[in-house]
């Protein structure tokens, strides 16, 4: 609580030098999420998910500079930390941009969005088991390139401590604690490309890889297609597609290698001008499972269906109902179903920086 | 043959010459075509029938951004929700802001409708820096080529004097399309979905009754129509101007509480259609009131 309020201080700080401060933007954003699950009543209640404070803006002719401060509810008390802090630059290399500092991995779309701005409640399996609930941050540098061809090519490569990586406890937001020095640090390589279709719509897709070794030697690779495709009239997004697709594989010494696969992918319709509609479909597996009784391949699905209505007051504040019906399917055993219903109020305060496509 | 190659060659030599200059709206690319002249190779972003306001960061803007000596901007927040993004994806440092290549028209335009007081959002999507649709006043859209012979100036210095004649043939070739259009305008009430015409109805000196909007950016609640369908009658107000992306539903019922005329007419200049050039959408605007 006291990180809070001292954190709430330095925000007030720029009112009282707007005079030497004017170039630097701060933001708000406050997520509350009520959910209510149909099988367990003990997380039904209404939380603040997480109070975000954003300050972004030039350093000097030269660099920018964002730091976003993040509390979460963790076990009754609002713990503030600091989601990211970087200094960057698109000025100094011809055609690139890198940034240096903590920041959330540039790879996929749900990774280096902030969870306000997504345009549904929670996380698909795919996100929450590869990334965390709300993605992977971690200290390293970024580098961004546009390829000198007719096509846009946009190369992203970054290297990041590795100590920690998301979450190992899906209750957990993202990687907390020190973490220790991992054998191969976070590595990672995005490719995005565009495809202008006119009228129609325009597509955006990329191709991820990312890798670590971590201190017990678990090998983590990761391999990701992304795309979004939007058709805009006016100012509504008429149709939005949205779809990520990943693999993993984990292999170490002594542990069997375990490889996995999920995807989401999530079409909106505007009803209205302030009126959208989705439905996200997930899909998870684990390839080689085995059954614990004769130890042979157990096949496994988990899938889940999300509709999602969501109404925008405002560019700046928005509330959302989600219902999620999830089933996971083993081989010889039971369906376990879980449903929810989930209900969203986003509400952000001051410049919010421009988002990308 | 030796003759042929040497042309050819200064050909590509004056074609590489060429300064390259991206604007986001139809309306600035044509103000730079006027000024730049020969010495320009112009693009849009947008093609006009968008909303500038909510225009996408998209990838294919960031790649002309990229390959870009200029990028001309309407400014005054107009395009605050994603030309920033654009820029700064672009790793093109000329045309960041302060860079030689970073060209606001807003800069040098007087604006109209600056608030007073606190500015907050309970206001609405109010721009700090006033009202930001200039380019449907010719004359004011020729205040803002001051800052295109600026930055044109900065590219190619040997021609400053050339980017001064041509913007002051455009100066006068605006002056005289507004006094055609004033001709035939009707001194009628009028009123716009949103304050996106205000400059077109202040310059023309047609009375305003304000816009249906009650808030910038946020559409009408039943109660504010039906206030505003009440005024409207109250004041004879005999037309309402909207753009394409009004909600069409708000727009026939508003016409249906208040008799109002309502016509959805184009906002900014198009790349396709009848809107094509300034002078053809100042015409449209014209007949609309007419």
């Amino acid at each position: 609580m006291r990180s809070l309020v001292l954190i709430l201080l330095l925000a007030s700080a720029p009112h009282a030098h707007a005079q030497i401060l004017q170039n630097m933007q701060s933001a708000a954003a406050l997520d509350f999420v009520a959910p209510l699950h149909f099988e367990d009543s003990t997380e039904n209640k209404l939380d603040v998910r997480s109070a975000e404070l954003i300050f972004f803006g030039p350093l000097d002719p030269t660099f920018d500079a964002t730091l976003n401060f993040a509390a979460h509810n963790e076990e009754g008390e609002f713990v503030a930390e600091v989601h990211e802090a970087y200094v960057g630059s698109s000025k100094l290399i011809p055609n690139s941009r890198f940034r240096a500092g903590k920041f959330f991995l540039g790879v996929g779309k749900l990774n280096q969005t902030h969870r306000h701005d997504w345009a549904f409640v929670s996380a698909p399996r795919v996100q929450s088991d590869f990334f965390g609930e709300e993605g992977v941050a971690d200290t390293g540098a970024e580098f961004s390139t546009l390829l000198p061809t007719e096509a846009y090519w946009d190369i992203t490569v970054g290297v990041t401590n590795g100590y920690t990586y998301g979450s190992h406890d899906h209750h957990d937001e993202h990687g907390h604690g020190e973490g220790e020095k991992p054998h191969v640090p976070t590595h990672y390589l995005h490719a995005v490309n565009f495809v202008d279709m006119g009228e129609s719509g325009a597509l955006q897709w990329g191709a991820n890889y990312l890798g670590r070794t971590d201190a017990e030697e678990l090998k983590t690779q990761l391999y990701g297609f992304d795309f979004v495709f939007k058709k805009t009239e006016g100012k509504t997004t008429r149709l939005l597609v949205q779809s990520e697709l990943w693999y993993r594989n984990q292999s170490g010494p002594g542990l069997e290698t375990t490889e996995e696969i999920g995807a989401y992918v999530f079409p909106q319709t505007a009803l209205s001008e302030r009126l959208f509609l989705g439905l996200r479909m997930d899909l998870f597996s684990e390839l080689n499972r085995t059954s614990v009784s004769d130890g042979s391949r157990q096949g496994n699905l988990n899938y889940a269906v999300a509709p999602t209505l969501t109404f925008k007051n405002s560019e700046f504040s928005l509330l959302r109902v989600a219902y999620t019906y999830d089933n996971q399917t083993y081989q010889g055993e039971s369906d376990t179903i879980n449903q929810k219903l989930e209900f969203q109020w986003v509400a952000i305060l001051g410049a919010h920086p421009a988002h990308s496509f | 043959m030796k003759y042929l190659i040497c042309t050819l060659f200064s050909l590509a030599l004056s074609a590489e010459a060429k300064i390259k200059v991206v604007t986001t709206t139809p309306d600035i690319a044509q103000v730079v075509r006027a000024i730049g002249q020969d010495q320009v190779e112009v693009q849009s972003l947008l093609n006009g029938s968008e909303d500038p306001h909510f225009a996408e960061a998209r990838p294919d803007y960031i790649l002309k951004v990229n390959r870009a000596d200029i990028v001309c901007a309407m400014g005054l927040e107009l395009e605050v929700g994603w030309l920033p993004k654009v820029l700064s994806k672009s790793g093109n440092s000329k045309i960041q802001d302060g860079g030689a290549g970073s060209c606001f028209l807003g800069k040098t335009v007087k604006p109209l409708e600056i608030p007073k007081g606190i500015v907050d959002r309970s206001l609405g999507d109010v721009h700090a820096h006033g009202n930001p649709h200039f380019n449907l006043d010719p004359l004011k859209l020729a205040e803002g080529g001051q800052e295109v012979v600026r930055v044109l100036s900065i590219a190619l210095p040997s021609q400053e004097a050339f980017f001064q004649k041509n913007y002051d043939t455009f100066k006068k070739t605006m002056a005289d399309l507004h006094a055609q259009v004033a001709k035939n305008l009707p001194k009628i009430k009028v009123m716009e979905y949103h304050k996106e015409f205000t400059y077109f109805f202040k310059s023309y000196g047609l009375e305003s009754a304000g816009s249906l909007e009650d808030k910038p950016g946020m559409p009408p609640s039943a109660a504010r129509m039906a206030l505003a369908a009440k005024m409207a009658k109250e004041q004879n107000v005999k037309i309402l101007l909207a753009s394409p992306s009004a909600p069409h539903k708000t727009l026939e019922r508003f016409q249906e509480l208040s008799g109002v005329k309502v016509v959805t007419v184009p906002s900014y200049v198009q790349t396709k259609g009848e809107a094509v050039s300034v002078e053809a959408l100042q015409k449209i605007l014209g007949n609309a009131i007419q």
